[in-house]
């Protein structure tokens, strides 16, 4: 076969060997997203498929405005028509694909949950059942509607569309946002909570209240145990209380029950995530390594790969040949060249060259080579 | 505007692009002895891909790093994983350059001989080998994931010495490139 021919089989071979899906299984980590994401984190929004699953948005009867409020998402169908392993979780206040997240339309995100404060979470389905809840604390700035979406990404891990990535959107979820009741027990504006600390260190929580009498406060671990915590009112509606510390990274909840004169309330669940901050280094060390180990490398092939230094100028230099050939003297000179046999009177044999007698002509001359001499 | 994360992805991929083309170019020229004829025959062209590949990949570099500290979370060396990509494509840049300065200094002709030969050939292949690690590094790093991930490297452990074995290193890198550079005067 040519070789081009075998060539261009060869790059056909390993261009369709590769798949059109750029999934990232691995994820990208939470944070604060447009829709957008959902196609540009998988490289190119025009692979995606839709997604089976189906989304929904639950909500609290009453949303108030500067009070915190749970919104959550729910995922059906989780390992039924994919085989997901990680899911990503948007929540949106549009389908822009640019500029949706919920902080556009006013809202404030308290907590994602995680311990963040983004609109885009990821969750592994490992152990969740078919169905995902996800639970975000927001908090509006105005009174009217307001809407909300869900958008979930991610991929499938096995059957015919192994690793390729997919998405899907909610229908929109109108939120009415009403006004406070006036002595409600509640929240002040200006508390915002807590969502991460170290492994191993305490959180005292100074909350804020406003129309509050009495406060009681309990919070949860991930196993959904529930314990009371102890309060101490430092003055008129602020309210203290510490939560233990955690000794691995986890996440545990805490809500308070505040009352007065007017209606009571409860508030949503905070989530606190303990984690463990990397060590702060010092760069200078890092540059100095790294620059000594880039010029040790460099050196290393420059001295190993150094010229000979055999140049033609020095082999001029060293050839001392010439001045030897003239110091010899001229009778060596004519014993180094071989003696040539005299020539018979009648000249060369018949049929030979003056070239085969230089070389052969004693031996012709011995009668060892040839007819001899007659 | 564009973004330095960006930024950061097109000079990363511009780097892993030549430098990945540059490896197989070297790796052919160190085994084109073994190799079938019509390719043993065209190691000049081969010699020419390998270089001129590495010293575009050489000039992208510092644009990777530099795009890349900026685009960093959380700062230049918040995490063990970005302190082994500086350290893996410091020692691939140094690499790199010493190839080239070489190949430049000895012409063509540093193929003939095998002891130069294999340090070319082996050079080139660990400045390609350290950027493909810098470049699974990073991958790991923002997507949790390498096309590497089966050599299961311990990113997230840096070997970090102290300061003064790593001016006693630099110091020997200096005696290093000075006796090479000086090696034909």
């Amino acid at each position: 076969m040519n070789q081009r021919v075998k060539v261009l089989v060869l790059l056909i071979v390993l261009v369709t060997s590769t798949t059109f899906s750029a999934a990232e299984p691995g994820g990208n980590g939470d944070g604060l997203r447009d829709m957008q994401c959902g196609g540009a984190c998988h490289g190119d929004a025009g692979q995606n498929a839709t997604s089976l699953l189906t989304l929904s948005i639950e909500y609290p009867e009453q949303v108030w405005v500067g009070q915190p409020a749970e919104v959550r998402i729910v995922v059906e169908g989780v390992d039924v028509a994919h085989d997901e392993q990680l899911i990503g979780l948007f929540l949106l206040s549009s389908t822009n694909a640019h500029g949706d997240t919920p902080l556009e339309d006013g809202w404030e995100i308290l907590s994602n949950g995680q311990g963040g404060s983004g609109n885009y979470v990821e969750r592994s389905t490992d152990g969740t059942g078919s169905i995902l809840e996800h639970t975000w604390v927001l908090r509006a700035d105005a009174i009217g509607a307001k809407t909300l979406y869900a958008a979930v990404h991610h991929a499938d891990a096995s059957g015919p569309a192994q690793g390729s990535p997919f998405f899907g959107v909610s229908q929109g979820f109108e939120i009415n946002v009403a006004p406070v009741p006036e002595d409600l027990a509640r929240i002040h504006e200006d508390f915002t909570p807590t969502t991460a600390r170290e492994v191993g260190e305490d959180l005292t929580v100074l909350l804020h209240t406003k129309y509050t009498d009495a406060a009681q406060v309990e919070w949860r671990t991930e196993d959904g145990a529930v314990i009371q915590a102890a309060v101490n009112s430092t003055e008129a509606n602020y309210w203290q209380f510490t939560l233990p510390a955690a000794i691995a990274p986890s996440t545990i909840e805490w809500r308070a029950t505040l009352s007065g004169e007017g209606p009571s309330q409860t508030t949503p669940w905070f989530a606190v995530s303990a984690q463990i901050t990397p060590e702060e280094v010092d760069a200078l060390p890092i540059y100095l390594q790294g620059l000594a180990m880039g010029l040790v490398l460099f050196g290393a092939v420059l001295a190993m790969q150094r010229p000979s230094g055999q140049t033609d100028d020095s082999l001029k230099i060293y050839d001392e040949t010439p001045t030897i050939e003239a110091l010899q003297p001229a009778e060596e000179a004519a014993d180094s060249q071989p003696s040539i046999a005299p020539l018979p009177e009648e000249g060369l044999p018949p049929g030979w060259t003056d070239e085969q007698w230089q070389w052969y002509g004693h031996e012709y001359l011995a009668g060892t080579y040839g007819d001899g001499p007659q | 505007m564009i973004s330095s994360n960006t930024l950061h992805v097109v000079a990363t991929e511009l780097v892993v692009g030549a430098y990945a083309l540059s490896g197989v170019a070297f790796l052919l020229c160190l085994a084109h002895q073994y190799l079938p004829g019509s390719i043993r025959s065209s190691y000049r062209s081969l010699d020419a891909v390998a270089h001129s590949a590495m010293l575009f990949g050489l000039i992208a570099t510092p644009f990777a790093i530099w795009t890349g500290l900026s685009s960093a979370p959380g700062g230049e060396m918040s995490s063990p994983i970005l302190a082994n990509k500086m350290l893996f494509s410091m020692s691939g840049l140094g690499l790199a350059s010493g190839v080239l300065l070489a190949r430049w200094r000895l012409g063509i002709s540093l193929w003939d001989e095998p002891r130069s030969r294999l340090t070319q050939g082996v050079s080139g292949l660990g400045a390609v080998g350290f950027m493909l690690v810098t470049a699974s590094a990073g991958g790991t790093f923002s997507r949790g994931e390498s096309l590497l991930d089966w050599l299961h490297l311990p990113y997230g452990e840096t070997l970090l010495m102290p300061t003064a074995l790593s001016a006693i290193l630099l110091l020997v890198g200096i005696a290093c490139t000075t006796i090479g550079l000086r090696s034909n005067a």
